[in-house]
This record gives structure tokens, C-alpha cells and sequence, in this order.
């Protein structure tokens, strides 16, 4: 199901990338946290750093892209991957959850193969965004 | 990343009712993630707290739920503290802007006048969120 999940959604990650929408918020907050700022909406490229709240929402996602981009040269790409892959454990841990919920390995399939093969899921990933 | 969590979060719904007892820690850490990553992820608490009446008896719900609430509580408090101790709002702006412009309080009276539902927000609301404005 982990495999399913993964082939379904690395051909978008990697032929169609995407950033936009509130990008710029989270990511900013992230090159401040990366260069000892803290959480921070001051330009990065500027000697200030005036504390923020955390972006858009509370700092999660900021602090993960920082610690992606700390071990991956600054690239936006292992972001991208990293979420896929928390992504497909998740649906892999659920089918086990709706195996041992309804005793029933058919069951479990299904929901899992739903999850991992579903048209309304398997272009989020090429986003870097919190939600996806 | 928050699908991600919260499919985690169901999981761990779906496996307390499979041995029926709540599996609170896992359960208030995913709250606790799902909560840094998007401030709505704290709805999660209601599913947490049915499940842990369905479960337990009111006593033990009780007090599961209480113990999932100091996980919860915890960093949330921390983070509180920090903000009141940078002298910042320890409530979320409802529009950033970037650069660390102020809010737009003004402009987004503006829009009340006129929007009428929540996809024209993305017209009117998310293109001054962005560094390309």
C-alpha cells in the first residue's frame, strides 16, 4: 500500500512541482529559523528579526521545512518528498488500523488501495504547503 | 503534511476501538502536530474525547481526556508564553501579510461588504499574502 501510495504520487512531484499560494509566508518564517533568526516574518535577507506568531498558522511547518532544507542543501524538492513519503506511512499504518478494526484483510485493502489510488488525493503532493 | 497527520490521527481512532481502550498518547501527539502545522487541527480533540466516552466509562473518559489535554496544553502553553514574552499577540493575525506588514484590517472591512461566500476569498484575500503584490 506504502509502494501504491509512493507510484501514484511521484509523477507529479516530480514532472509538475508547485509552490505558490501562501509559500511565501512559510517559507520566509523557515529562512529565518534556518539562520538563527527564530520564528520571524522579517525579510531573511535583512539584519532584523522581529518575532512573529508563526506565519500563517502556529510554526509546525516552518520548522519542518527548515529541517528539511538543513539536510538537503535548501532543496524544495526533499520538502516534496519527505511529505510524500509521512503521506504513505500514514495510509499504510490506516490499513493496519482498519485491518485490526474489522478483522478483515479485504477490508483493509480496499480502504488502503481508496486512500493510495484516490483522483482527489494523488496531486497534492507537488505542493509545498502544510495542508498536502 | 496535515492529511498525513490526520489519517495518523484516525488510525489511532480506529485501533482504540479495536482494543478497546483509547490509545491516548499517540492520539494527543498527533492533536499536538495536526495543531502546529494548522491552528484548525485542535477540532481534533472532539472526535478524541467520543472516543474515549464510547470507550471508557465516564470516570476513566475523564480522566483519559484529561491527560491528553496536559499533552495538548503543554506546548501550546509554551508557545503562548514565548509570544507574551517577545511582547507579540498570542492570537493568530486573520490575514499575514508579508515582510511583516500589519495586518489589514481596513481592506479586509473592505471585503466583508461585498463577499459572499468563501471561494472569493481566493481573489480577494490570498493574492496580498504573497511577496508578488
Amino acid at each position: 500500500m506504502i509502494a501504491a501510495t509512493i507510484a501514484a504520487r511521484l509523477p507529479f512531484i516530480v514532472l509538475f512541482p508547485f509552490e505558490g499560494g501562501d509559500w511565501d509566508i512559510y517559507s520566509a518564517v523557515a529562512e529565518n529559523i534556518l539562520r538563527g533568526c527564530g520564528v520571524s516574518l522579517s525579510p531573511p535577507a535583512g539584519a532584523e528579526c522581529v518575532p512573529h506568531f508563526g506565519g500563517n498558522h502556529l510554526p509546525g511547518f516552518p520548522a519542518f521545512v527548515a529541517l528539511i532544507w538543513t539536510i538537503s542543501a535548501h532543496s524544495d524538492m526533499a520538502i516534496r518528498l519527505v511529505q510524500l513519503l509521512l503521506y504513505a506511512s500514514a495510509v499504510g499504518w490506516m490499513t493496519l488500523a482498519v485491518s485490526r478494526f474489522t478483522q478483515s484483510n479485504k477490508v483493509a485493502v480496499c480502504v488502503g488501495l481508496v486512500m493510495a489510488l484516490s483522483p482527489l488525493q494523488v496531486a497534492w503532493p507537488r505542493y509545498c504547503r502544510p495542508r498536502h | 503534511m496535515t492529511l498525513a497527520i490526520v489519517i495518523w490521527f484516525f488510525a489511532e481512532i480506529l485501533l482504540s476501538f479495536a482494543q478497546r481502550r483509547i490509545r491516548t498518547i499517540p492520539i494527543a501527539l498527533a492533536i499536538v502536530i495536526a495543531t502546529f502545522l494548522r491552528l484548525d487541527g485542535i477540532a481534533l480533540c472532539i472526535p478524541a474525547v467520543i472516543a474515549a466516552v464510547i470507550l471508557h466509562s465516564p470516570r476513566e473518559a475523564m480522566r483519559q481526556s484529561a491527560m491528553a489535554a496536559v499533552i495538548v496544553l503543554l506546548p501550546l502553553a509554551g508557545w503562548t508564553v514565548r509570544n507574551l514574552a517577545v511582547g507579540i499577540s498570542v492570537f493568530p493575525s486573520p490575514l499575514v501579510l508579508p515582510d511583516n506588514a500589519p495586518t489589514p484590517y481596513g481592506y479586509m472591512k473592505w471585503g466583508g461588504t461585498w463577499i459572499t461566500e468563501e471561494y472569493q476569498r481566493m481573489g480577494w484575500a490570498w493574492p496580498v499574502n504573497s511577496s508578488d503584490l
